[in-house]
This record gives C-alpha cells, structure tokens and sequence, in this order.
C-alpha cells in the first residue's frame, strides 16, 4: 500500500479511536502500530516494541515530570493555591473578569514552583474554578481561562519543555529557562487583557476593590511561593542543582511546608497518600500517553513524513521568515493530536538545522516552538489541559471546555504574533544575563 | 533496488558520523543506486541503548554501536575499550580490525550472539580533559567534579577526581553554573559542538590516547541478502577505511573543528610528559586486569589471551599510527 | 467477575505502594545525593541509574491505581450523547482496545525481560546497578494492567459499571 494512504489512514484511525472513548494513549498506540504493521509488519512491530516500555520510562531526563508534579500536589495540599489566589484577587478581582485574571495570575505565580502545564492547570482549576462559579461567571470562561493558564507552566520557569527543547537542541539548557522568563509575563498580561474584553458584559459579581496595605499584606501571606521559587530557581541559577536535582529538593521542601502547615497537619496521612498517589497517576498517564505518542511518531519517522513535509517547506523558496513561520504554524495540525514531547522530537531534528541554518537566534525559535506546542494542550481533540479541567470540574463538559479555551488559542495567537515579530523579547535577558 | 535504514544514536555532525557518512553515500554511488540508504540521526528512529536490539531483530539495517551503551552485551568487545594504551585513534581502529580477526569469542559476539556483520571498525579519536580553571598537573584534578560516562568514570576516579554522571543535555549548564568543574569523556568534535569552550575553556591531552572503539555494523540476514558484487563494495570501503581513508577524513574534520574552537577562545594545551606518565601508571594495567577479572574470566573469557594480541597489535601497528590529536594540529596551524 | 475485579483493586493497591516508595524515594535520595556532594563532595555511587529505575517502576507499579482512579485520559463528548447502550457498547470497547495495547506492549516486554535476565543486565558508571529486575517489574506492569483493562471492559459491558465514571460520580 502506499505510504500515503497508509499515513492518512493512521491519522483517520487516531480520530475514530478517540471519537469512540478509547483511552488516548491507546488510540494513538494503536493507530501507530497499524501504520508500522502496513508499512512493514507484525513482527517487525513486535521487535520494535521490546525495549519500548522500559526505555521510555528509564530516562533521566523526564524524572523532572513526578518531582515537579509532587512539589505542586504538596504545595497544593498545604493550601497554597489557594492563598495565592486570595492574593491575587486582592490585586485584580474588582476588575471586570477580575477573578478569571486572579486565576491567570494564580498560574502564572504557581508556574513559577511548577515545571508541568498539567499540574498547574490541576491546581489552579482546584481553586479558581469553585470562586467563579459561586461568583456566578460563565463555566466556559471559567474553565477556559484555567486550562490556559496552564501552559503558563511550560513557559515560565522552571519547565520541563523548555529543558527538553535545549536537551534535543543542544542549546544551553539555562539559557532556555531564562529565555521563557519575559515571554511568561507577556502571555501573561495578553491573557489578562483578553479576559477583560471577553468578559466586558459579564454581569457577574466583583470583589470589592482592596486598599495598596490590604494588597501588600495578603502578599506576604503567598512567602511559600516565593521559597520554592528560590528554592527551584535560585538552586539552579547558582550553580548549587540540576533541574532534576531542584526538582527533588523542591518537591521535599514543599513536603516540609506541607507537614509543618496548619491546615497541613490535619488529616496529614491521607493528605500525603494523595499527594504521592495523584502525583503517581498523573506520571503514569503522562508517560502512557508519551509511549502512545512515541509508537505513532516512530511510525511517521518511519515513513519520514515530517522530513518530507518540512524538506518540502525549506525547498519552496519561500523567503526565510515565512519558511520559519510556516513550519511554526505546522504545529497547530501536529497539536491536535500529539503531546508536545512527541512533536519536538519528531519535528527538531529537521527544522532546527533548517532554521539555524537560515540565520535565526535558536533561543527565539525555542519559545516560538514551545508556544506552539502548548497551544497544542489547549486545542481540541487532544488536549491535556482541558482534559484534566473537565476532570476537576465534572459539572462542566469536555466540549465546553475546549469551547472555552478558544478564546485563549486567539490571544495566544496574538502573543506568537508579537515575540514572532520582536525576537529582542524573548533574546534580551538571556542574552544580557548569560552573554551571547 | 535494496532500501536500507541506517539508524545512528548521535547526529551527522559527531566524530564518527563524518566515517560513516562516507561509508553510506559511496556505497549508494558505487552500487549504481542499487543500494540505497535512509539515514536517521540522533536517535530519531531509535533511542539510545536499543540500537543493537534493533540491528539484531533487523527493525533497522545497519548502525554505529558504541560498547559503553552495552556492557551487559558486549563483553568481549569492552576489552578493547582503553584509555592510556593505543597512542593514536588510526592506530586503535587497526588494532580492533586485527583482533577482531584473531580472537574468535569477539567475532563469534557479534556474529552469532548478535547476528550481525561487522562492515568496519571505528572510534570516538580523542577525549579531551575539559576544565573550567586551568591545570598544570595530576594532583590539580584531586577532589574535582568531572562529568562521566562508561570507563571514563573509572579513569577520572582513579586519577582522584569525583565522577559525577550526568545527561548530556544538563552538562552545558551544569559547567556553566559550577556544579561542574570539568568534562571528560566526550570527543573533542562533541566537545566542541556542545560549545563547552564557552565556559571551560582549557583542553587538555592527559596521555590517555585514542577514545573509545566504535563499530559500524549490518545485520547479517541482510548482508547475506546483498548481492556479491554489493558484498564487495562493503568489504572494499572498509579495507579504504582501514587503508588510510579514515585518517584522511578524520583529520579534515578535527582540522575543522580545532579551528572554529581556537576562534572561540578554546585553549588546547598538554600536560607535561611526567604528568601523562603519572597518570597512565595510575589508570594500567590496574583498569585492564580488572576487565580480565572481574568481566572476562567468570564470563569464561579468556581476557589474558585477548590482551596480549592486543599488545602485539599496538606493538605492530603504532609505529605507522599518525592521525594527529587536536593539540598537534594546532601547533602546526 | 465482581470477585475478580476486587483481588485485582486488591494487587493493584499493594503495587501502588511500591510505586509510592520508589517515588519518595527519588524525592529523597536525589536531595541527599545534592547534600553530600555539597558537604563531602562525593556524589553517591549508582544514584543516577537507580532514579532511572525508580521512574520505571513509579510508571510500571502505578499503572493499576491510574484506571482504578480513572487516569487515563478519554475524550467521551461523542459518546456521552449516545443512548446508554451504545455509550456502554463503546466505552467496553474502548477498554478491550486498551487491553489490546497492553497486551501488545507485555509480550516483547517480556521477550526483553526474559533475554535481560539471562544477561543479568546492568548499567554502566563507576558502579554496576542491575537493570533486569526493571524490566521484569515492566513486563508484570503490563500483564496486569491488560488483565485489569479487560475486566474493567466486561464490568461495563455488564452494567455494573457507569461506561463514565464521572456519571456515577454525579449521581
Ligand atoms: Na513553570
Ligand atoms: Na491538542
């Protein structure tokens, strides 16, 4: 059979296992392993997948996911998330969408301690989402606003994404986390504004307007927050950790916060059992969906699909800017249905040279592409984020969430647009920091 | 026409990458296009560490195997893997050649064991120390944090330094934030790619030699599958390899790359001959009679007897060795 | 087959234990290895290969709690219009097809596991860590979790369980 046919059928499949409830690590698993078997054939298959299971788990690199995870279900159990929204809404929750911005500024600020965009969204939703709703504001802009504030996990860091760009890039792996600093704030204020629009004839309630001392005081309240940011990124600023290593030191500091909190120590078993157990499912799905992903994306690296969409990119002669933001919107499609690791893996090694080699700062292309990626969290019909909103906020359906999230793809869009076109951005503080 | 996949772990641009990268486009011109070739980098199609299960279950045809990733596997093909022993990395790949000939428990590793053809013997040329703050002796790397990996963890260890393992991808940053003071055991076009001169800037030659043996190989259902006349374009672009093809190409790239690190502001140096002799009497033949102890004889290796054709080996073939080490090359800049 | 269903939330709540321990382990261990570089300036030996080993069984021995707890991801917006017995048509399906990517993961596995093991494989470093235990660990993770696929399968098929759990729940 055609290797054409063959991909857009292991493409189709990956919809129709979805559409009819398979879990999605197994849909894409399956679709993959048709794919292979077409292309070449069961046993092939079957040797392929031998070592599949362990290695992708056995991979020092990714021990980054539980550790950050952990340190956000601790921090999370010892209430704080749910101080740091009370912080933010002190600041932001008499202004029109005001506690959908205090849930964007509760992501931004967890980002922060979080290295995972799942894990933010996990604890911010459980927090913002119970105020809106009791305020009376649209369930889609409510759970919309959380699941896109998740990303804000990947880009401000520390983060697991951007590690993994500077791992596959070889580009210096400090340089990435600086580098996704400013454009976090940017996302940051243009998900803020676009609240306001949206939510101009919200007739919901708002929080009465607090005073500059009642703001400053409940600032002070959010101190865990700012430990563990020294903590993470101090630690690793400084020389004295790895990421892994800030990961584990963090994850333990959050523990001793969670033991020694007040709320923390009522119920403190069960609480530290969640904490453990939710941190455990939550890896367990990430690298299931991984190793799915990674059978379907060794298919299309198989079939050398991405290289011949890309090498038929770079070959048009189209000129240079185009051609980078051609391959950047191709991440919109790939997105759709495949986790950020999978498309870095599968579209890096092509486009990188590519991209490097037309003279472009790899650092910008980094957080362009981690952007893009993340979108991919938000869009529809594999969505991490949303999928874990839905799963927080049971009352709210999956089509509502995503529905929601739209609003946010737009306003990301507007955020690619700006760093796309000012790469001083995102380029200024590494480069002023850490030299060129 | 026969389609072949060639399944690399480390990118085109790496030390070995530049051989086989020669090994693959003459074979696709000389078999007239019969032969061809699908190349995939970095471990794209595989990850690391399941390249030779996959050349062995034949999921890719061909690919560069790098004992250290196998200990487990190869252990017959870890006693060739030195440091402190074979002077130059032309030299190391004919010794690998000859004793791959000689010593039948190495042939029968990789062409039962693990089914395949060994189209040629490669290496890693040479390793630079990498370090932050300049060294002028042996005792300057006592209580140093060194990034390794494999046997050259033992070396650091031994010469009094602390090994520390670490991803690939966390290294750069790791130096550049001091949770390390120096690198070894990446070659020095990988150091060089890595841009590790931007923070540690001092190379050094220690003594310890050519790095690391390498090996290209087939899996042998599908070598038995080629046609004779392709078979022989094998074995003649290996024998071109072994005839002086590798040293040419080799020194063009280190050639290259001494260049672009010396523009960066790398400085390659030497440690003092009475240094190097220091060092290699702390590393042999104690890590050589540990391998025949401790991996070779309860494998029931007989290790004494692959040494010593080890020995007549880099006896015979030394003298000719002349693939120059980054520190030479730019001397004769 | 209820009998059934609870030994096997019986197994998989000891193997989330495991899970658990190699977790707090990594949170700990990576920290003390941190302390003691920093105080005697030694890393500890065979460290960096037992994190590796504690990701693999955090994953492999926590497979069972993530379906009891309903972890893996599904996207039910077209089924949850379906009348009730098409839904759950579906939704046993979809777990059998679950199964089926288990089943196609557990038996190389277990090739890999089996050939591991007579190698007595390790891990290279300054310090040999033996990896084949790992990979036994993987191929029973997997095993089990086909074995828990399928029955969570026929449970809904059966209509002693909600095709979506979040329908019991809103219940
Ligand atoms: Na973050
Ligand atoms: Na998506």
């Amino acid at each position: 059979m055609d290797i054409t046919l063959i991909t857009l059928l292991a493409v189709g499949l990956i919809f129709v296992l979805l559409a009819i409830g398979t879990p999605v690590f197994a849909a894409l698993a399956l679709s993959g392993a048709f794919g292979i078997i077409m292309s070449e054939d069961l046993s092939f298959l079957l040797s392929r997948l031998k070592s599949l299971p362990f290695s992708s788990a056995a991979n020092y690199s990714l021990t980054v996911i539980p550790l950050f995870i952990l340190m956000g279900a601790f921090a999370h159990q010892a209430q704080v998330g749910r101080r740091l929204f009370h912080v933010a809404n002190k600041w932001v929750g008499h202004l029109p969408g005001g506690l959908a911005m205090a849930g964007i500024l509760t992501s931004a600020g967890f980002a922060a301690t979080s290295g995972s965009s799942v894990a933010t969204a996990a604890t911010v939703g459980a927090v913002a989402i119970p105020e809106m709703k009791r305020a009376g504001y649209d369930p889609r802009l409510a759970a919309g606003s959380v699941a896109a504030g998740g990303v804000l996990g990947v880009l401000i860091p520390p983060s697991v994404l951007l590690i993994f760009y500077a791992a596959l890039t070889e580009v210096s792996a400090g340089k990435m986390l600086i580098a996704g600093f400013v454009p976090g704030i940017l996302t940051t204020i243009v998900f803020m504004a676009g609240t306001a629009i949206v939510a101009r004839h919200n007739i919901a309630a708002r929080s009465p307007r607090a005073g500059w001392g009642e703001r400053l005081r409940a600032t002070g309240q959010a101190w865990q927050v700012l430990v563990l940011f020294l903590i993470v990124l101090g630690g690793i600023y400084l020389g004295l950790v790895t990421p892994t290593e800030a990961g584990a030191i963090g994850a333990l500091a959050a523990f001793l916060m969670l033991v020694l909190s007040r709320e923390g120590r009522r119920g403190l078993g069960g609480r530290l059992q969640e904490s453990f157990r939710s941190t455990t499912t939550t890896t367990v799905m990430v690298l299931f969906t991984m190793i799915g992903a990674g059978i379907f994306s060794y298919f299309l690296t198989l079939a050398q699909v991405p290289q011949a969409v890309a090498e038929a990119i770079v070959g048009s002669g189209v000129p240079p800017l185009l051609v980078v933001g051609i391959l950047l919107l191709l991440y919109i499609p790939l997105g759709m249905f495949l986790d950020a690791f999978s498309m870095m893996v599968i579209t890096l090694p092509i486009m990188f040279p590519t991209v490097t080699g037309l003279g472009f700062d790899p650092i910008w292309f980094g957080i362009l592409c981690v952007k893009m990626c993340e979108i991919g969290l938000i869009t529809p019909p594999v969505g991490l984020n949303c999928f874990v909103i839905a799963g927080i906020d049971r009352d709210t359906p999956l089509s509502d969430v995503f529905r929601g999230a739209l609003w946010f793809i737009a306003m990301e869009m507007v955020t690619v647009l700006i760093l796309f076109f000012i790469p001083v951005i995102t380029t200024w503080l590494p480069d002023t920091m850490m030299g060129r | 026409a026969t389609s072949l996949k060639f399944d690399s772990y480390v990118t085109e641009t790496a030390g070995p990458s530049w051989i086989d990268r020669w090994f693959l486009d003459e074979l696709e011109k000389r078999s007239g296009g019969e032969v061809k070739v699908r190349r995939y980098w970095a471990g794209s199609l595989n990850k690391v560490g399941e390249h030779l299960g996959a050349v062995r279950d034949g999921t890719s045809e061909m690919t560069l195997i790098s004992p250290g990733y196998y200990q487990a596997e190869v252990p017959v093909t870890r006693g060739l893997e030195w440091y402190f022993r074979v002077d130059r990395a032309d030299t190391l790949q004919l010794v690998c050649r000859d004793v791959y000939e000689q010593f039948a428990p190495l042939r029968q590793e990789w062409e039962e064991r693990h089914r395949c053809k060994v189209l040629y013997w490669t290496n890693w040329n040479y390793a630079p120390l990498v370090m932050r703050e300049p060294i002028t002796s042996i005792e300057d790397i006592k209580g140093k944090k060194i990034r390794g990996y494999g046997i050259a963890t033992d070396v650091i260890q031994r010469l009094g330094g602390v090994a520390v393992p670490m991803a690939a991808g966390e290294v750069y940053q790791a130096l550049e934030r001091g949770v390390l003071d120096g690198v070894y055991g990446f070659d020095f076009v990988t150091a060089v790619a890595y841009k590790l001169h931007e923070i540690a800037p001092n190379f050094y030659d220690i003594g310890d030699g050519a790095h690391a043996p390498a090996v290209t190989v087939m899996n042998r259902g599908v070598f038995e599958g080629l046609s004779a006349a392709n078979q022989q374009i094998c074995t003649d672009l290996a024998n071109e390899l072994y005839g002086g093809k590798f040293t040419e190409i080799y020194d063009r790239v280190l050639t290259d790359y001494v260049k672009k690190a010396l523009a960066e502001g790398a400085r390659l140096q030497s440690l003092p001959e009475a240094e190097k002799a220091k060092a290699r009497a702390l590393v042999q033949p104690a890590e050589t009679q540990q391998w025949v102890d401790t991996v070779a004889t309860p494998a029931g290796i007989d290790g004494a007897a692959m040494q010593a054709l080890i020995d007549a080996a880099i006896a015979r073939h030394a003298p000719a060795g002349r693939l120059r080490r980054s520190v030479e090359i730019a001397a004769e800049l | 087959m209820e009998r059934l269903n609870r030994a096997l939330e019986r197994v998989s709540h000891g193997l989330t234990w495991v899970a658990l321990a190699f977790l707090g382990f990594m949170m700990v261990a990576i920290t003390v290895d941190v302390v003691a570089r920093a105080l005697i300036g030694s890393a500890v030996p065979g460290l960096f290969e037992m994190t590796e080993m504690s990701m693999v069984m955090v994953v492999f021995m926590g497979l069972g709690a993530t379906l009891v707890d309903d972890g893996h991801i599904r996207v039910t917006l077209m089924t949850d219009a379906l009348p009730l017995h098409l839904s759950r048509g579906l939704a046993a399906l979809g777990w059998i097809l679950a199964a089926l990517t288990f089943l196609l993961l557990a038996w190389p596995a277990t090739q890999e596991a089996a050939y591991s093991f007579s190698i007595r494989e390790f891990r290279w470093g300054y310090f040999h860590v033996p990896v084949w235990w790992a990979k036994i660990a993987t191929a029973f993770g997997l095993w089990f979790a086909a074995l828990q696929a399928l029955v969570h399968a026929a449970m809904i098929a059966t209509g002693r369980i909600a095709p979506d759990p979040r329908e019991s729940a809103s219940h």
